[in-house]
């Protein structure tokens, strides 16, 4: 009687053990090493992460009979860079991501414009509005600061690359955000 | 040995019961304020008078949105040390404020138009009601529903990890 308990604990154990080694080489399978990681992560290049519309009146001045005024629409595209990525930027350690990345980026895409106003009878009214333009998308991009979109697209970016990250088999990943300029 | 397992069985029970407790009082959240938006937009509303005389006006505007969403119908189940959520519940516009009814503007009137005041004042009123449908509008944009389900998604790993649990979601 005693001896069959002890067989049976011993089995139990035994079916245990496979279970958990089983398990962990399953992991092993999908989990990538560091060189294959960071090909992969490199792979992306440039991720756009959100995409907000943006809209402006703009009004460009330059003189008596030289003013007019645009309609400026697109969208404010934020963005990380992630093609620069280099080995010492990811440190794995026990089954958790390290990932130094670049501080995300955004610009502004026009796809439309309507002049609304004009009076250019002094002045090159191409110039004019290329000017103006130019002038609505620092405007545009000054308005975007302000709302906070700098916040809202690192945001994006800790959200899709985890996603990324854990899909690869790691269980987390914690990221440390540089400066751009090191491009 | 019994005794301490009786005593851990009592505590771990208590600690569940605890959290779904707190779980199901948060449920109970009917406007839970997610996150703030500014939101700019820009109309072009043309008068058109006799003779093909027209008076055009361009106003921008700029709103604060405030999204929030009703906890209700939130789904979750408790499993070991992993608190599982369902789909979480879209967010929806909760209240706003036209902050700058005038952010921007330009006219361009026929120059002895009896009525460019009468339609200017017009003008503003059909920008700030398009400004309005243009906020509720907002609920559909992809982007909003994302990035905030991301920070309802934080707020509920923060809130099941003060409890010694890990969140997870079914996408």
């Amino acid at each position: 009687m005693k001896n069959k308990n002890i067989t049976a604990i011993i089995g139990i154990l035994v079916i245990i053990l496979i279970f958990v080694f089983f398990n962990n080489f399953q992991k092993e399978v999908v989990k990538m090493n560091k060189s294959l990681f960071l090909v992969s992560v490199k792979e992306i290049k440039e991720l756009s992460v959100i995409q907000v519309p943006y809209h402006k009146i703009v009004k460009n001045k330059k003189g008596f009979f030289c003013e007019i005024t645009i309609i400026l629409k697109g969208y404010v595209e934020g963005y990380i860079n992630l093609e620069n990525l280099r080995e010492d930027d990811i440190k794995i350690k026990d089954n958790v991501v390290y990932i130094t990345i670049p501080k995300p980026e955004y610009r502004f895409n026009s796809n439309y414009f309507s002049v609304f106003k004009e009076n250019t009878a002094f002045c090159d009214k191409i110039s004019l509005i290329n000017e103006t333009i130019q002038l609505g998308e620092k405007m545009i991009l000054e308005d975007a600061k302000k709302d906070g979109i700098e916040k809202t697209i690192e945001g994006r970016v800790k959200e899709i690359l985890s996603k990324f990250v854990k899909s690869l088999g790691y269980k987390d990943v914690q990221f440390i955000i540089k400066d751009s300029l090191i491009q | 040995m019994r005794k301490f397992l009786i005593i851990f069985f009592i505590v771990s029970c208590k600690e569940k019961t605890s959290l779904e407790d707190k779980l199901e009082e948060i449920k109970k959240t009917e406007n839970f304020n997610i996150m703030e938006w500014t939101t700019r937009n820009v109309f072009e509303i043309t008068f058109t008078k006799q003779f093909g005389i027209e008076n055009r006006f361009a106003i921008e505007t700029k709103s604060k949105v405030r999204f929030c969403v009703s906890l209700n119908d939130l789904k979750y189940r408790v499993e070991g040390n992993y608190v599982i959520f369902g789909n979480l519940p879209n967010v929806r516009v909760c209240s706003y404020d036209v902050i700058e009814q005038i952010q921007n503007y330009d006219e361009d009137i026929f120059i002895i138009s009896p009525s460019s005041g009468k339609n200017r004042r017009l003008a503003f009123q059909m920008a700030i009601e398009s400004t309005k449908i243009m906020i509720k509008n907002l609920e559909n944009d992809p982007n909003i529903q994302e990035h905030s389900k991301q920070l309802l998604r934080n707020f509920l790993s923060g809130f099941v990890k003060l409890f010694g649990k890990e969140a997870k979601f079914e996408e």
